[in-house]
């Protein structure tokens, strides 16, 4: 099942009368299940990618079709009801909220779903024990140290079970011992619950653990590869 | 989610206040303070203004009025003139319907004393129907309120202060020794009066300001009556003073009266009456007047009563300024009380004097006039104030009903007018001193709700990142409003709370004790101004108290609205950037 399809997506940036090319043209197609990196020098489009596949950004030309529906149809609430409903984020700062506790901060997104508060406390301490951080549901995120923020961010992407997560330089704060450990997280993740993820670096200890590498320059697919 | 399933992030709202402390304390502390103010000002002055009202219609003019429709006209000139007759018959037909009344005629004149002269508002007044609408008869501080058939007045103890009438109550020695040498029959009297008052010794600091020395002013000692003298003691007191004659005093005034004028100038003759006179009426007056010549004027021979009141009733329709007669009356009469009341106008240059008297024996003219009946429901507790049951429509048509019931009608030029129709000055007063300071509480509010918009513009600054996360995990514009409206809602409300507690805290000793303004007594002696005097009071208003609750933290709710807006209308892709 095709969880994201790009057509021909370009996306520009104005920038002082200059227009800069993010993303010239850019097919790509995910299934269900996959594991993928999305590796590139700096600036090659590789935020402005995962952004467009999120739905948090609008592109210039081409389309973006997530769970079959084509996202340039659809207005703002319809766009935040999509993500809400299927999409996760994981951000290289983690950008958890500092007042609420591990928990509260698990539990956010199932909140927003309007999901009855029972479930919701079931759903988190199971993720909670997924991402090994059972014991700290009271901590506060400034409590805990960055590898243990990231496991939050991913624990609050998972709650929901969303069709994808989408990760942008998930690793690049965090030192490469505690970096590995939150790859090989994800990926058991992904093989546990079968959840989606994408992800964006330019470190390639990260890129051997994707499971398909997508090699991106100038906002150009370079290679596309399956590992087996 | 639904719109407003927002109050599931309450926790979110309330815990976001505690990010910076000290900047939501004193949010908090700006928002308490000017609901705090605003509701003890607007308690304050609505005290005032009610007690005031109370008084008005307690102390000085009962509900409403029946008065001619000409003397409500002029009523600044009081035009003694404009009186009507047989209030007996009026009073009877409003208590058939259920309301008290009392005769008034009122003049202004002039009151002297063996020490001096003032400006009176004299009221005759029929102290029996007097004391069934107004109240200030039971507040004579010394002797006694006048009583039919005698030549006597009650004073107001401001102007018995200045006439020097009745007992002083704070003396300078010198002058209690001059009392007490004037009226005083012998030494163990003038011993009894000493022992009357306190002495308080005036100090005058010697030498310059700096100086701690003080000395005593030799017959400069202000002298206070002493609060436990026996009534009996002031009786006593008071006896002595009169027996000196010191409470005799002489009323001046000119009453304007109408009648047909002794003499008519031929050039106002040919001028202002002829012309205006009807036709048919001319010859009436023609006949009752003669001209001669070496006075070039015109004089009045007519001497029957009857015809005299058909040339008058000629010579108004024409509106002839002549038929208002000035007469002069002096009146003697002794002072046998001194009203201190709660309220000012009794108190001030206002003197009582019994209807009766001047009607019939001094021979001020008035042949049972008065110029107005005041009028009270019957049986209403002072404390309310007059309602539909006292409106003008009301009361008319049950003076209508009395009136029927005894087989008589309401002429024509008479009229009901409520007290309201009296005290346009006091209300727009009342109006001005009760608004002006809430504008002064308004713009508090005003800059109060700065402070938070700008606490909450700092906040959603500083969280543009958060902001961005948030809608990428799938809030929606408007949910992302709510939320901080809710948060900025919470400021208020618990800004709101805490203002009101201060509030109540600040008001509940206004309202219980109030603040004694006895010593700016004089200053209350206005014809406009609150009517209240020595101790102010404050009031509960609750849906004052819970209305400026709700609408600081409405408002303070509301200021989130536009900071918020323009957060989300900005890519979240630049929000996450947003460092
Ligand atoms: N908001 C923006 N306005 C203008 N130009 C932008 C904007 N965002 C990205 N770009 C430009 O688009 C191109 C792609 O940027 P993008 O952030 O996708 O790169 P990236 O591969 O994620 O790089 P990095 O590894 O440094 O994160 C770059 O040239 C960048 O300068
Ligand atoms: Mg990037």
């Amino acid at each position: 099942m095709t969880v994201v399809k790009a057509e021909n997506v370009i996306k520009d940036y104005g920038l002082n009368d200059q227009v800069i090319h993010a993303l010239r043209g850019v097919n790509l197609e995910f299934q269900a299940g996959e594991f993928a990196a999305i590796a590139g020098p700096s600036g090659s489009g590789k935020s402005t990618f995962l952004h467009l596949a999120g739905c948090i950004d609008n592109l210039t030309a081409g389309s973006i079709l997530v769970g079959g529906k084509d996202t340039g149809k659809m207005n703002r609430t319809q766009l935040a009801i999509l993500r809400r409903q299927s999409i996760g984020f994981i951000f290289q700062a983690y950008n958890l909220i500092p007042v609420l506790s591990v928990e509260e901060n698990i539990s956010f997104p199932l909140t927003l779903l309007g999901i009855d508060k029972k479930e919701i406390r079931e759903r988190t301490n199971q993720v909670l024990k997924e991402v090994g951080l059972d014991g700290m549901a009271k901590r506060r995120p400034k409590e805990m140290s960055g590898g243990q923020q990231q496991r939050v961010a991913i624990a609050r992407a998972l709650v929901k079970k969303p069709a994808l997560i989408l990760a942008d330089e998930p690793t690049a704060n965090l030192d490469s011992k505690i970096g590995r450990e939150i790859l090989e997280l994800m990926l058991a993740l992904n093989k546990s619950a079968g959840t989606t993820f994408i992800f964006s670096t330019h470190d390639t200890m990260v890129m051997d653990f994707a499971r398909r590498l997508i090699r991106i320059r100038d906002g150009q697919i370079e290679s596309d590869e399956i590992k087996g | 989610m639904t719109l407003f399933g927002i109050w599931e992030l309450k926790k979110l709202a309330l815990r976001n206040l505690t990010r910076h402390k000290v900047k939501t304390i004193l949010t908090l502390a700006a928002i308490m303070v000017s609901v705090a103010l605003y509701i003890v000002l607007n308690s304050w002055l609505g005290g005032m203004a009610i007690q005031s009202r109370r008084n008005i219609v307690n102390f000085e003019i009962g509900a409403a009025k029946l008065q001619t429709r000409l003397y409500f006209e002029r009523k600044d000139e009081m035009p003694s003139y404009e009186t009507f007759l047989d209030w007996e018959i009026f009073h009877e037909a409003l208590y058939r319907e259920g309301y008290v009344s009392a005769p008034r005629f009122v003049f202004s004149g002039t009151l002297f004393s063996q020490s001096g002269s003032a400006p009176i508002l004299f009221h005759g007044i029929n102290p029996a129907a007097e004391k069934e609408v107004l109240r200030y008869a039971q507040y004579v501080d010394f002797g006694r309120f006048v009583q039919d058939g005698n030549f006597e007045i009650a004073l107001g103890t401001v102007a018995a202060e200045r006439l020097r009438v009745g007992i002083p109550t704070r003396p300078l020695r010198l002058e209690l020794e001059e009392l007490i040498a004037s009226v005083a029959r012998s030494q163990a009297e003038a011993d009894f009066i000493r022992s009357l008052y306190d002495i308080t010794p005036s100090v005058r600091r010697g030498g310059d300001i700096f100086s701690t020395e003080e000395r005593i002013v030799e017959g400069n000692e202000r002298m206070i009556l002493g609060r436990n003298a026996s009534q009996a003691d002031l009786d006593r007191y008071w006896n002595i003073i009169a027996a000196s004659g010191r409470n005799d005093v002489r009323i001046n005034a000119i009453i304007d009266i109408k009648a047909a004028p002794e003499m008519i100038r031929r050039h106002r003759w040919e001028n202002e009456l002829w012309p205006a006179l009807r036709p048919e009426d001319r010859v009436l007056v023609a006949a009752a007047y003669v001209y001669e010549d070496f006075m070039d004027a015109y004089h009045l021979v007519e001497q029957d009563e009857r015809q005299l009141n058909l040339i008058l009733d000629a010579m108004i329709r024409a509106e002839y300024a002549g038929a208002i007669r000035h007469v002069n009356q002096l009146m003697d009469v002794v002072v046998v009380g001194v009203i201190n009341s709660p309220a000012p106008l009794p108190n001030g240059n206002t003197a009582f004097i019994p209807l009766d008297v001047l009607q019939d024996r001094a021979g001020m003219m008035l042949e049972g006039g008065v110029t107005e009946l005041i009028i009270r429901e019957r049986g209403v507790p002072d404390s309310r104030l007059p309602g539909q049951s006292e409106s003008s429509a009301v009361i008319t048509a049950a003076l209508e009903l009395g009136l029927a019931s005894m087989g008589r009608t309401l002429p024509d030029e008479l009229a009901v007018f409520v007290w309201q129709d009296y005290m346009q000055d006091y209300l727009g007063y009342e109006a001005l001193q009760t608004g002006a300071p809430q504008v002064v509480a308004g713009l508090l509010l005003f800059l109060s709700f700065l402070v938070i918009s700008c606490t909450i513009l700092l906040a959603i600054l500083e969280r543009t990142k958060e902001i961005g996360m948030m809608r990428a995990l799938g809030m929606t514009d408007r949910q992302m409003i709510m939320l901080y409206m809710l948060e900025a809602g919470f400021l208020g409300f618990i800004g709101s709370v805490l203002g009101i507690i201060l509030g109540c805290i600040i008001n509940y000793p206004l309202v219980k004790y109030g603040i004694d303004f006895s010593a700016m007594g004089d200053l209350m002696d206005g014809g406009i101004g609150f009517r209240t005097t020595a101790i102010f009071r404050s009031m509960w208003n609750v849906p004052i108290i819970i209305g400026a609750g709700i609408a600081a933290t409405l408002l303070s709710s509301f200021m989130a609205f536009l900071p918020t807006r323009r957060a989300v209308k900005k890519p979240i892709t630049d929000s996450l950037r947003f460092e």
